[in-house]
């Protein structure tokens, strides 16, 4: 066996060697170019992700299989789910890197390392959404992290950005190991880490009937599942394995904050949806019962922490834990719907979640004390385009329609629902209406307190201004134009469609 | 299979019984005749009141960091020299590929002054 | 398998899995590097019984060897004055965390004896490969064709690994130049 590598392998993983060349592009810069490196660095990121985006969108079009190489041993794919995350993982990335140019000059960041750090992370995770092997799964786990553990600690200056990035390091690679221990496993007990050969082992996949093959005696599938499980839950910081999540958020810079938040999760996910909806489909009976509960204890925990906090970047911290909550709700489902529910959630994830950090970037421009919550009383009057952003993302956050959050949430329990999980439902909508508590305290803050005596003005940056309005029309336009969640359900088809 | 092994073992063997047999003899035979000052870390100098604890440089390390990395980076070489005549070109090509992406890590390294001792 | 190989393998085993508790019970960082070169070493032994020979020279060369020697050299250079380093604040969690893991390996032991291990093995083409080529050849063939994906994804990690050591590294009077 000669490996033949033919034009659709390379075509599936070019949007991810763009987004690697452009990394390396970026170094280059680092080390040679002296003058406007902030601006130069920010133009090439911006070029390399926009096109990944065209190569990814290409991809698309072709809907490719199983590549590198084709066919049953393949390394990654360049079907349309894993496209759908890309096009999600590139939004994000390009909206962080479009505010952080200012928090770059102020903090005297490299900007050609720290963007490209950025630009590995999103190769890393774009990688990941694509895998459909094991070993990719964990290099790539490994690449998006170890970027990430950089980024975070990359304030050297700031006691809490060390902190956050030590900590982050270390139970990160804690959960590394959880992740690998469980993927030897699985491969001790299958012959192989390709998540097709591995689904044509276990039998079966995700929508049929529980096979009752008779490699299911092997407790070794059971303990590799758990241990996966572990490894996954503390990447996309499920509770109890969410600790790391509002130290390393209020610590990490904001711009890092913004996009991990995020990025994480839309990376992660889909892996996770690969292997246990898709390797593990035929074991869900196994695995379900750990889902429903690590979303049930997710969704309680996350919200009702973050009635307490008084710092922003906690606040949202613990609402990205909530709604990594909402998102395992839809996952564990099992069916075509949550699936589609898991994708379109990330697309509007990244449009409020990036969108509310672009605001917590803005006030704290003006010292640390800007993260502090008592710091939006009044906003509308200092700042009413800022206002009314915040306003939009809480709102989408919270789940109110018309904004996209609303739909995402809604997808996200139907699954629940059609599996016939209407508990999961009942808890994730009662959760929401805690939400509400810390949501809309945000936006009484702003709108009906008064000024403080001498505040000043705010005012955002031209990139960061268009960031926003961007954001706050994607947010109405993704919920209430169809395509949007047309894509997701057409993703979702190339998902389920090469186990056949 | 094992047995390929027997003559690693009898090495480790021998190393480890010349290493004991050394200092054993040392220990036996050597007079030992020791005083206070003779235990003393420094037997002529100052008298130290606590064990030194300075920062050391961090360049130590970032030079250890640099020099694990491309020690990875030439093991990968092993088992590519071994395959390559079956591999033809496109082998060359696979390691071509490693070794420029290292390259520029390298570059940036160097001109970041990471290998700079000053 | 051989008598011989039966009596090596439980030998390195124990030793890996002693060296394993010495890491996290040693009282002295420098116990914990030691005890971790035991179990790596340990492990180089288990890979050979495996018939993976180029794995474990590389697991001395690069783990045991410089890997350790770089724990070493940050440990001993950075000068742990109090050796109890996370003494016993919260005793609880500790034997909490005991507690689990003890259930967690009962718990592992009672299922795989329940039911035997039905483990399937390895790759069937790599074993055809180190049949009749040797183990490097076989690693080499497996590594450049089937897995070259991953394998040309692992120097973009020690580049970002690099970036880090230069990164947080570099003199903070450096940075600002």
């Amino acid at each position: 066996m000669t490996i033949h590598l033919t034009a659709a392998d390379y075509g599936a993983v070019l949007p991810i060697m763009i987004v690697l060349g452009g990394a390396l592009c970026l170094l280059l810069t680092d080390a040679f170019v002296k003058v406007h490196e902030t601006e130069i660095a920010t133009g090439i990121s911006l070029a390399t992700l926009l096109l990944a985006f065209a190569a990814s969108a290409h991809l698309w079009a072709v809907n490719a299989g199983p590549a590198f190489p084709q066919g049953a041993g393949a390394m990654i794919t360049g079907d349309r789910f894993g496209q759908f995350f890309n096009f999600a993982l590139l939004l994000s990335s390009a909206l962080a890197i479009l505010i952080a140019p200012p928090y770059i000059r102020t903090s005297h960041f490299d900007a050609g390392e720290f963007l490209s750090l950025i630009l590995f992370a999103t190769a890393g995770m774009m990688l990941m959404a694509a895998s459909l092997n094991l070993m990719v799964i964990f290099l790539s786990i490994e690449l998006l992290s170890l970027a990430l553990y950089i980024l975070s600690g990359f304030d050297r200056n700031r006691p809490r950005s060390q902190e956050a990035g030590f900590k982050y390091f270390l139970l990160s690679s804690f959960a590394s190991a959880f992740l690998i221990y469980g993927m030897a496993l699985i491969y001790g007990a299958t012959g192989s880490t390709n998540l097709i050969r591995i689904v044509n082992v276990l039998g079966g996949h995700a929508g049929t009937v529980a096979s009752t093959h008779t490699v299911l005696s092997s407790p070794f599938v059971l303990i590799g599942i758990a241990l996966m499980a572990v490894g996954f839950a503390f990447k996309l910081s499920i509770v109890p394995f969410h600790m790391w999540t509002p130290d390393v958020y209020q610590g990490a810079p904001t711009p890092v904050t913004a996009f991990m938040s995020v990025a994480t999760k839309a990376a992660v996910f889909p892996a996770f949806l690969r292997v246990f909806n898709l390797a593990l489909g035929a074991e869900s009976h196994r695995w379900f019962g750990i889902l429903w509960a690590l979303a049930i204890v997710t969704m309680i925990v996350g919200n009702v922490l973050a009635l307490s906090q008084s710092s922003m970047k906690r606040l949202l911290a613990y609402s990205g834990i909530a709604h990594a909550g909402y998102v395992l709700v839809a996952m564990s489902a099992n069916n075509r719907l949550g699936a589609t529910a898991v994708a379109f959630y990330f697309i509007v994830y990244a449009f409020m979640n990036i969108g509310a950090f672009a605001l917590v970037l803005v006030l704290e421009s003006r010292g640390e004390a800007g993260d502090e919550i008592a710091t939006y009383r009044g906003l509308f009057a200092r700042s009413p385009l800022l206002a009314v952003a915040t306003g939009v993302f809480m709102f989408s956050l919270a789940g109110f329609p018309p904004t996209a959050g609303f739909f995402a949430k809604y997808y996200a329990f139907a699954a629940a629902v059609q599996a016939g999980h209407t508990e999961l439902a009942i808890i994730g909508v009662i959760t929401s209406v805690i939400s509400l508590g810390y949501y809309l305290r945000v936006v009484v803050l702003m709108f009906m307190q008064p000024v403080e005596a001498g505040a000043e003005q705010v005012r955002a940056g031209p990139l960061s201004d268009f960031m926003l309005t961007a954001s706050v029309a994607g947010l109405f336009v993704v919920g209430l134009v169809p395509w949007f969640y047309n894509l997701a359900v057409q993703a979702v088809q190339s998902f389920f469609h090469f186990t056949t | 299979m094992l047995k390929e092994y027997v003559y690693v073992l009898i090495l480790f063997v021998l190393a480890a019984g010349l290493t004991f047999t050394l200092l054993g003899l040392t220990f036996i035979l050597g007079p030992r005749r020791p005083t206070a000052q003779k235990l003393a870390p420094y037997e002529s100098g100052m008298r130290d009141i606590e064990p030194p604890s300075r920062r050391f440089p961090i360049k130590f390390y970032v030079v250890a960091m640099l020099f694990l990395l491309f020690d990875i980076e030439a093991i990968s070489f092993f088992p590519w020299a071994v395959v390559l005549r079956r591999l033809h070109f496109f082998g060359f090509m696979e390691i071509f590929v490693f070794v420029m992406v290292l390259l520029v890590g390298y570059v940036y390294a160097w001109q970041k002054g990471a290998l700079d001792w000053h | 398998m051989p008598v011989l190989a039966i009596i090596v393998f439980w030998i390195s085993t124990v030793l890996a899995v002693l060296g394993g508790i010495g890491v996290v019970a040693s009282p002295a960082p420098v116990y914990s590097a030691v005890s971790l070169i035991l179990t790596l070493a340990n492990l180089a032994i288990l890979y050979l019984l495996l018939n993976a020979q180029f794995i474990a020279a590389a697991q001395v060369l690069i783990y045991a060897g410089a890997v350790m020697v770089l724990f070493l050299f940050v440990i001993t250079l950075l000068g742990v004055r109090d050796y109890r380093l996370f003494g016993d604040r919260q005793p609880l969690q500790r034997y909490g965390a005991m507690l689990l893991g003890a259930l967690l390996l009962a718990g592992i032991i009672y299922f795989v004896s329940k039911s035997g291990t039905g483990l399937t093995g390895v790759h069937s083409s790599y074993n055809a490969f180190q049949a009749h080529k040797g183990n490097v050849q076989a690693f080499g063939h497996e590594l450049f064709n089937g897995f070259l994906l991953p394998f040309e994804i692992t120097p973009f990690l020690l580049v970002v690994a690099m970036i880090g050591a230069v990164a947080l590294g570099k003199s903070t009077q450096g940075s600002r130049g």
